[in-house]
């Protein structure tokens, strides 16, 4: 079995090649929450069961989504456990199963495999449909059709005339709106005439729905990848179910009762797959000296610093840094013009250049003169230095960057009785009963800066890594790569920019010196360090206790310096406004910024690095 | 005799006809491999005027483009580089991606580009006034260049502009299979293959396949190459390096070809 974790970076790719956008998956455990497996429509997006036999399943699983996704039938007819959302949701699967076999001939065999699978996936009486209610026979009967099962036993003429409807949905040119006149063809056929599904969505709601639909009580969960937020739990409120899913309830208790085996299929399980979890880890360990500032030396190979490549799936990241901070973007793109011109350097005795080498020239006069072997390089050639300039933002992760940016206006919230529902003992961010914009947190704000130079240094064709630090206790110094000198800017490497998020401490010393290292690997006439954080150097045991500010600043401010040392040239932004107070000490020749407002970071970090570069 | 094949998407040609006959230069932008150099060679054929293309590069000076003194024996002798021949024959000169090369060749194209006309080289001391029939051509990529080699606004406002960019999959699948022969089916899978890679263009490579590609794995095809691995040869692994990046692209050819 293939873990979806394996596959979601390039299936996310092949996704946005076929639709033209990004597209987020949500995961299910069992596969029999999503098509072809599924006994009912599922909610909206794409859902992809966490494992599956091969690739080229989970290809043709997200190609037959993608399609039906993109025809717009959710619009049309919402997804519920209405006997008319059923039929409409199984016509659009058959159309959408001719269309992969028209369109994308290269997909058909494989379609073939996973419906033959999910037909195996059936209890072996489901097609034993003849002691069943007419209508639930008939959902089965179209179902086992939409499988590709052609030899369903049936000599009901109904059932015979249903399967001719559906088949209409084959036809080259069907369309979404082709399926719902289908549906409704369909409902006439079972005599439950259908008067178009705004009927339904004006019956009762969604929760006396629950209570008389028996198969579809269980909410539909889905999560997206990119570490299970629970916000992003998609509830299965069921529009529109009405009536008409009143009557399927009835129409499934009259299936239970005359199958008690039935294995009747529950709702999407909650997802179970982590960023941290399945995700494939790829660490490597790396040992530093610290400096004990106490002790007045080093303390051989004292941490442990664990590297780390992170993987996300956000794929709109960077479009949204650069919509967000679009004119300044424009602004570091027009600074970044000024930048010094590169030096033309004059290359004497070429064979090939702009201007003759007189001394060349004459000495070659000379030797033909005297009979001696000529040297034909006789030009002056100007070359063009290269900017060679390599930079490393480390950026801060530990958990205090996950505080709001923005610190709300306490006027804005009115005054609640109940002490519980205070907005203040919690937090005004918290007051879910308000509609406020998401919190973007401190890292929110330094993901934006670093990204948005990250950005304008390769348009500019330099090079440069992003690494996020945090850890606890000197045996775990979190070293995250987002993305390395040797990665190419793509997809992938924005997507794992994005997913740094707020860890544990701040061992920063450490942190600096893997960086260095890094930086020492790297071949570029200029090295640039830039350290964002948030606060001083911490840990559980950076110094003779937790409050020991002292040990972890020096430790720090000697990692800078031997990184000075070795030729790299460092610089720290903070957004602490106490930062002054030890900064100061410990960053070389003031190479420091200390940033009161958080939001301002982006434009206050591009400032810093035209300055560095002498714009 | 046929010219060079080039099938018009738009009013690309009467703009360049127009241009010609006002003598004004024209800059073509638009994404690599989608035909602004066939265009060319296409329009210089249609009016009759001799082409004298110029491939631009980071090493390419002034000096190549006017021309230098070389030795020859224990002279000096004055070689006139490609756009003085041009501008003193009435040639076509097309300066292909313009911004590769160093900032001195655009200056020196200035003075061409206005109503005087004249070419000024100060090697020889000699103001060369340009032939009524030379046309200045540049084209340039504005996707992919750094922002060091971006076009700076008092060139880019000398010229006429007309943009280019890919095809969409039908008119495409005509290119491809007059081009290279494929059938019609062929041709347009090739197509389709082509236009939803180019949804990929944010996603690290910016300009997706080429029409260029598509070509020349149509010839592949009819070489007698499985059209996969035809596919596979001119698609998939000349976009990108990204092992992703090549995975998805080879899905979308394979669920594309039967």
């Amino acid at each position: 079995m293939i873990p979806l974790s394996e596959v979601q970076a390039s299936l996310s790719l092949l996704a946005e090649a076929l639709v033209g956008q990004p597209v987020t998956f949500a995961t299910v455990d069992d596969q029999s929450g999503c098509w072809p497996w599924a006994d009912e429509p599922s909610e909206g997006g794409v859902v992809l069961p966490a494992t599956l036999h091969s690739r080229a399943l989970y290809r043709t699983v997200l190609l037959h989504q993608l399609l039906k996704q993109a025809s717009g039938g959710d619009d049309l007819v919402p997804a519920g456990a209405s006997l008319y959302s059923r039929l409409f949701d199984l016509v659009e699967n058959h159309r959408v199963t001719a269309e992969i076999r028209r369109s994308f001939p290269g997909a058909s065999g494989d379609l073939g495999k996973v419906l033959e699978d999910a037909v195996a996936a059936l209890p072996c009486e489901y097609a034993q449909v003849g002691t069943l209610e007419p209508v639930v026979a008939t959902l089965r009967v179209l179902r086992l059709h939409t499988l590709g099962v052609l030899a369903v036993p049936d000599d009901d003429q109904r059932r015979t005339a249903a399967i001719q409807l559906l088949d209409q949905a084959q036809d080259t040119g069907a369309t979404s709106r082709t399926s719902e006149r289908i549906a409704g063809d369909l409902m006439h056929l079972l005599d439950r005439p259908h008067q178009g599904h705004l009927h339904t969505t004006a019956l009762p709601g969604p929760e006396s729905d629950r209570e008389a639909d028996g198969l579809a009580s269980e909410a539909t969960t889905g999560v997206s990848l990119d570490g299970g937020t629970p916000n992003e739990v998609v509830d299965g409120d069921r529009q529109g179910g009405g009536q008409l899913s009143s009557d399927l309830g009835d129409y499934e208790q009259a299936a239970n009762e005359t199958d008690d085996t039935e294995r009747l299929p529950s709702g999407l399980q909650l997802p179970t797959i982590k960023a941290d979890g399945t995700l494939p880890a790829k660490t490597r360990t790396f040992v530093y000296d610290e400096w004990d500032y106490h002790a007045g030396q080093h303390r051989s190979a004292w941490c442990r610093v664990i590297e780390e490549r992170l993987v996300g799936d956000d794929h709109e990241f960077i479009a949204e840094v650069r919509q967000r901070h679009q004119p300044l973007r424009a602004h570091i793109r027009r600074r970044m013009l000024q930048l010094p011109a590169q030096h033309l350097v004059r290359v004497h005795r070429s064979l090939d250049g702009d201007e003759i080498d007189l001394d060349a020239a004459i000495e070659a006069v000379v030797d033909r003169r005297s009979g001696a072997p000529v040297d034909d390089r006789l030009q002056i050639r100007r070359d063009r230095a290269a900017r060679d300039v390599a930079t490393a933002f480390l950026v801060d992760l530990s958990a205090s960057t996950s505080s709001p940016s923005v610190l709300p206006e306490p006027e804005a919230f009115e005054a609640v009785g109940d002490p519980m529902d205070d907005p203040m003992s919690y937090g005004p961010i918290w007051d879910e009963r308000r509609t406020i914009e998401p919190v973007r947190r401190v890292l929110d704000v330094a993901k934006d800066a670093v990204a948005l130079m990250a950005d304008a240094l390769h348009e500019l064709g330099d090079t440069y890594a992003v690494y996020g630090f945090s850890g606890t206790g000197r045996d775990n110094v979190e070293f995250k790569i987002g993305k390395d000198f040797g990665d190419r800017a793509s997809s992938s490497t924005w997507a794992s920019i994005a997913a740094m998020k707020p860890l544990r401490y701040t061992r920063m010393g450490p942190a600096v010196r893997h960086a260095a290292a890094k930086l020492g690997a790297v071949a570029a006439q200029t090295k640039l360090l830039i350290v964002v954080s948030d606060g001083y150097p911490q840990d559980t045991d950076y110094g003779r206790d937790r409050n020991d500010r002292e040990y972890g600043m020096h430790d720090t401010a000697r990692a800078l310096r031997d990184a000075t040392n070795a030729g790299i040239e460092t610089f720290c932004v903070t957004i602490d406004p106490a930062g002054h107070d030890y900064l100061r000490d410990m960053c070389p020749d003031g190479r420091y910024l200390v940033i009161d407002d958080v939001e301002s970071l982006p434009a206050e970090l591009a400032k810093l690095y035209l300055l560095t570069m002498g714009v | 005799m046929d010219g060079p094949f080039y099938l018009p998407l738009a009013d690309e040609a009467s703009v360049f006809e127009a241009a010609v006959a006002a003598r004004l230069p024209v800059l073509l932008k638009g994404p690599t491999g989608c035909g602004k150099t066939r265009f060319v060679e296409h329009m210089a054929w249609r009016l009759g005027r001799e082409l004298s293309t110029v491939a631009c590069h980071e090493d390419l000076t002034a000096t190549d483009l006017v021309g230098r003194y070389l030795l020859s024996g224990d002279e000096t002798v004055w070689m006139d580089g490609p756009l003085t021949r041009s501008v003193r024959s009435g040639a076509i000169c097309y300066l292909d991606e313009v911004v590769e090369a160093r900032k001195d060749t655009t200056v020196i194209i200035h003075s061409l580009t206005d109503h005087r006309r004249v070419l000024p080289i100060d090697k020889t001391a000699e103001m060369l006034e340009a032939h009524d029939d030379f046309l200045l051509v540049i084209s340039y990529n504005p996707g992919y260049q750094s922002v060091l080699k971006d076009l700076k606004p008092s060139t880019r406002q000398r010229f006429v502009s007309i943009e280019f960019d890919y095809p969409d999959v039908e008119s495409e699948a005509v290119i491809v299979a007059t081009e290279t022969g494929v059938d019609h089916d062929t041709a347009v899978r090739l197509a389709r293959c082509g236009a939803q890679t180019r949804n990929l263009r944010e996603r690290g490579f910016e300009d997706g396949v080429s029409t260029r590609l598509l070509v020349y794995a149509g010839h592949l095809i009819m070489q007698g190459v499985a059209p996969r691995r035809a596919c596979e040869a001119a698609l998939v692994q000349a976009i990108s390096d990204d092992r992703d990046m090549q995975t998805a692209v080879a899905d979308i050819v394979d669920i594309i070809f039967p």
